[in-house]
C-alpha cells in the first residue's frame, strides 16, 4: 500500500484528502491525483514529497511510499 | 504626467495649514510610488533621532501609479512613518476605498506633519481640504468611528482611522479601514494618534489621467477574467488565506506556544475547513475579485474577519483552540485598532513569562477570559497593559533574564505567522525584512520545501532577494496587491503592460526590480542613520530560541536553526546586495543606484565601506 495525503486546493480539486492505495506497478503521482484541470495547473505551483523527499508529479510511486502533494502557497 | 497625478497633499496640523506639492517625473520614475515615495520623503525630511511619537515625525499615506485603476486588487495604500515600535523605517499596506478616492481627488499621497492640539480629522474632497474637529469621535472604536463618519459624509467616501489603541499610543497600533482592513504594523496607528488625527476621510470625483484609457480597460477586463479562470480560484474564494493553516501544520511552521513549536495539537479545530463551515460573509478591498476577508461569528455573534495571520497568532501561538473565541479577540483588536500579529506575540510572550515566574501576573496558555481582559488593558494602557502596549522587545528589556531569547521579534517588530526552526531561508527573510520581522517582502517556505529544508545554500539567499524585489519593491511601489500573483499564479508580465497603459512609460520587470533595490538601500540607510554606531548584523538576526531550542513535537522534532549556517546566508545576502559585513550598503552601491547624495549624508553618522 502507498499512502497519499493532499493539502489545500490540491485536495479540493482531487476531491480527497487522504487515501491508501495498493500499487500493482509503479505509477506516476499525477495519475493518483486524477485532477481533471491538471494540465491547466503550472507544475511549479505544486509541491510533491515522497517519503519526505522532494519529488515531481511524474515521479513513480511504489508500495510503502508516503506521498504528500500540496500547493505552492505565497504566504499572504 | 499620466498615470501619476503628480500631486501630494501636505498637511501641517500644528500650523493648521494645507498645501499642495507638485512633483516631477524623476521622482516618479526613480521611486514609482507607495513605499518608494514614503521612504524618500522620510529620509529627506525627518531629522535623525526624532521621537516617533512627537509632532516632528511625519505620517505618509502613499498610492502608486496603478492604485485605484480598474485593475486587479489595485485598491491599496501604503502608510508609513518612523516607527515607534522599532525606531526605524516603518510601513504597511492596506486595502481601502480611501485609495481610490485619494487618486480620484487628484493626489498620489498625503504627508501629515505636526500635531493638532485637540482631536481632529482630515476631510478631503477634491481641492477642498479641511481639518475638522474630531472631539466627538475621540475615544470611539474603529467600527463606530466609520459609522459616524459615513452618517455625516455619506457612504461614498474612503476612510482611514484609528481606534483607542492609536489614541493611547500603543506601539503596535494600526491604521484601519473598511471595517476589516488594517495596515502599519510598526505602530503607524500610534503615530496618527500622537498627531491627534482620528481619521482621514476622502472623496474624489475626478478621472485619473491615463496614457491609454482604452487599452487599460481592455487589459483590466482580460486580467480579471484570467484570475477568475485559475483552477484554485474557487477554493481561494472559500478559504482565502485561511487555507494556509492546514499547510503550516502539515509542514511544522505553525507558530505555537510563543514559537516554541511548529505544530499545534488542536490545529484541526481552528483551520480553514472549520472556518469555511462557520463563515457568514466575505469582505475585501476595492477593485478585487479575489476578496480574502472571511467573516465569521464570534462568541457574541458579532462578525470578525478571520485571516491566517490573525488565527495563527491569536490561536496556536497563545494555546487557544476555539475559532469563535479567536474571532472575539480579533474583533476586539480590530475595533481598538491593534495589530493582531504583534498582539498574539505579546500575549504568547506574556504567557511564557508567567509560566516561568518572570512576571507577577498569572496568564495561562489558552485562557480566553484572561486574554480578553489583557487586550482591553493594552488598548487603554491600564495596569499591566501599559507595559504590554510597548511590544515584546521593550517588555523583555524590562523583565530581563533569559527572556531576550524568546522575545520573538526582529528589529523590534514581532514575527508574523511562520515558525522558522526548520526554515532557514524564511528566517533570512524575517531577518532582512526592511520593517522588522514581517512576511510581506519575501515568503520562501514553499520553495524551500521543494529544494530541501536542511540546506544553507546561496540559492536560498537569491530567492529571498528575488522575492524582496518583486514583493517589497515592485508591488509596494506600484501599490497593488501581490496576492493575485503569489496565490493564484497571475503572471508578473501583466504589470509592465498595466504601467505602460496607465502612465505611457516602458519599464521592464528588471527596471522595476532596480527601483526595488534603490528603495531597499534607502530604507537601510534610514535605519543606519537612526541607529548610527549601534547598527550591526545582529539587527538582522532572528531570536535565539530558533537556534537554541529544537522543536519537540511533530515530524521534525529535534530540528533547529544552525547559527553559523544562518550567518553564512546573511553574509551572502549582504554581498549580493552590495552591502558590507555590517549590513550597510557600500558607497559604490549607493552611487550605482543613483543615491550618491545619500552616501554623503550617511557618512556623517557611520563610516561607509
Amino acid at each position: 500500500m502507498a499512502k497519499i495525503k493532499l493539502i489545500g486546493w490540491v485536495a479540493d480539486l482531487a476531491k480527497f484528502k487522504e487515501k491508501e492505495i495498493k500499487i500493482d506497478s509503479p505509477i506516476e503521482v499525477k495519475e493518483l491525483l486524477n485532477i481533471k484541470e491538471i494540465d491547466k495547473i503550472d507544475k511549479e505551483r505544486i509541491i510533491v514529497l515522497i517519503n519526505g523527499k522532494p519529488a515531481t508529479l511524474e515521479t513513480k510511486v511504489k508500495n510503502n511510499d508516503n506521498v504528500v502533494v500540496m500547493p505552492v502557497i505565497g504566504g499572504g | 504626467m499620466k498615470g501619476w497625478n503628480g500631486k501630494i497633499l501636505r498637511v501641517d496640523l500644528s500650523a493648521n495649514k494645507v498645501t499642495v506639492q507638485e512633483y516631477d517625473e524623476k521622482l516618479a520614475l526613480d521611486f514609482i510610488g507607495g513605499r518608494g515615495f514614503a521612504v524618500k520623503i522620510l529620509w529627506d525630511e525627518l531629522d535623525p533621532g526624532v521621537d516617533p511619537l512627537s509632532p516632528k515625525n511625519k505620517l505618509v499615506v502613499a498610492a502608486g501609479p496603478l492604485t485605484g485603476l480598474p485593475l486587479p486588487s489595485s485598491g491599496k495604500l501604503v502608510v508609513a512613518a518612523k516607527s515607534p515600535l522599532t525606531g526605524g523605517y516603518g510601513d504597511g499596506n492596506l486595502g481601502s476605498m480611501a485609495a481610490n478616492h485619494l487618486r480620484r481627488a487628484g493626489y498620489d499621497g498625503i504627508i501629515i506633519d505636526g500635531a493638532a492640539e485637540k482631536p481632529v480629522y482630515l476631510y478631503v474632497e477634491d481641492e477642498k481640504v479641511e481639518i475638522l474637529s474630531a472631539e466627538d469621535l475621540w475615544g470611539l472604536g474603529v467600527f463606530d468611528t466609520e459609522k459616524r463618519l459615513k452618517e455625516k459624509h455619506g457612504k461614498n467616501i474612503g476612510i482611514l482611522s484609528i481606534g483607542q489603541a492609536g489614541e493611547n499610543l500603543v506601539r503596535y497600533a494600526v491604521i484601519r479601514s473598511q471595517e476589516g482592513r488594517a495596515g502599519g504594523r510598526p505602530g503607524i496607528g500610534a503615530v496618527m494618534g500622537s498627531k491627534k488625527l482620528k481619521a482621514i476621510v476622502i472623496k474624489g470625483t475626478k478621472e485619473i489621467p491615463l496614457a491609454d484609457p482604452e487599452e487599460l480597460r481592455k487589459l483590466g477586463r482580460e486580467a480579471y477574467n484570467d484570475i477568475k479562470g485559475r483552477p484554485n480560484y474557487d477554493f481561494w474564494i472559500r478559504q482565502g488565506t485561511m487555507a494556509v493553516h492546514v499547510w503550516c501544520q502539515e509542514n511544522s511552521v505553525l507558530p505555537t506556544y510563543n514559537f516554541r513549536e511548529g505544530v499545534f495539537e488542536y490545529a484541526d479545530k481552528i483551520n480553514g475547513d472549520v472556518m469555511e463551515k462557520l463563515k457568514v460573509a466575505r469582505y475585501g478591498c476595492p477593485n478585487c475579485n479575489m476578496q480574502c476577508g472571511n467573516m465569521n461569528p464570534d462568541v457574541e455573534g458579532r462578525q470578525a474577519e478571520m485571516d491566517y495571520e490573525n488565527v495563527g497568532l491569536l490561536g496556536s501561538n497563545i494555546g487557544l483552540a476555539d475559532l469563535k473565541q479567536i474571532a472575539t479577540l480579533i474583533w476586539m483588536a480590530d475595533n481598538y485598532g491593534i495589530d493582531t500579529i504583534s498582539l498574539g506575540s505579546v500575549i504568547g510572550f506574556t504567557m511564557e513569562a508567567s509560566e516561568k515566574g518572570l512576571i507577577d501576573e498569572r496568564v495561562e496558555w489558552g485562557d480566553f477570559e484572561k486574554v480578553k481582559e489583557l487586550v482591553e488593558k493594552i488598548a487603554f494602557r491600564n495596569g499591566i497593559g501599559d507595559l504590554l502596549a510597548e511590544g515584546v522587545k521593550r517588555i523583555s528589556d524590562k523583565i530581563g533574564k533569559e527572556s531576550k531569547d524568546w522575545a520573538m521579534h526582529v528589529k523590534g517588530l514581532e514575527i508574523s505567522g511562520y515558525d522558522c526552526h526548520y526554515a532557514p531561508g524564511m528566517a533570512l527573510s524575517f531577518g532582512t525584512s526592511p520593517i522588522g520581522a514581517h512576511h510581506k517582502d519575501a515568503w520562501v517556505i514553499s520553495w524551500e520545501i521543494k529544494v530541501g529544508r536542511d540546506a544553507y545554500t546561496k540559492d536560498k539567499v537569491d530567492k529571498v532577494i528575488e522575492f524582496q524585489r518583486i514583493r517589497g519593491g515592485m508591488f509596494e511601489s506600484l501599490v497593488t496587491c501581490r496576492l493575485p500573483w503569489i496565490e493564484l499564479g497571475f503572471e508578473l508580465e501583466w504589470y509592465p503592460k498595466f504601467l505602460k497603459a496607465a502612465a505611457g512609460v516602458t519599464l521592464t520587470l528588471n527596471d522595476l526590480y532596480t527601483v526595488g533595490d534603490r528603495i531597499y538601500a534607502l530604507i537601510r540607510a534610514f535605519w543606519v542613520r537612526e541607529y548610527e554606531g549601534k547598527w550591526d548584523r545582529n539587527m538582522d538576526t532572528p531570536p535565539a530560541r530558533w537556534f537554541k531550542e529544537p522543536l519537540t513535537k511533530g515530524p521534525f522534532a529535534g530540528k533547529k536553526l544552525d547559527f553559523d549556517g544562518f550567518q553564512k546566508l546573511l553574509s551572502w545576502y549582504y554581498e549580493s546586495r552590495g552591502w558590507d559585513e555590517r549590513g550597510i550598503p557600500r558607497k559604490e552601491t549607493f552611487e550605482k543606484l543613483g543615491l550618491g547624495h545619500v552616501a554623503t549624508e550617511l557618512e556623517k553618522y557611520v563610516k561607509l565601506s
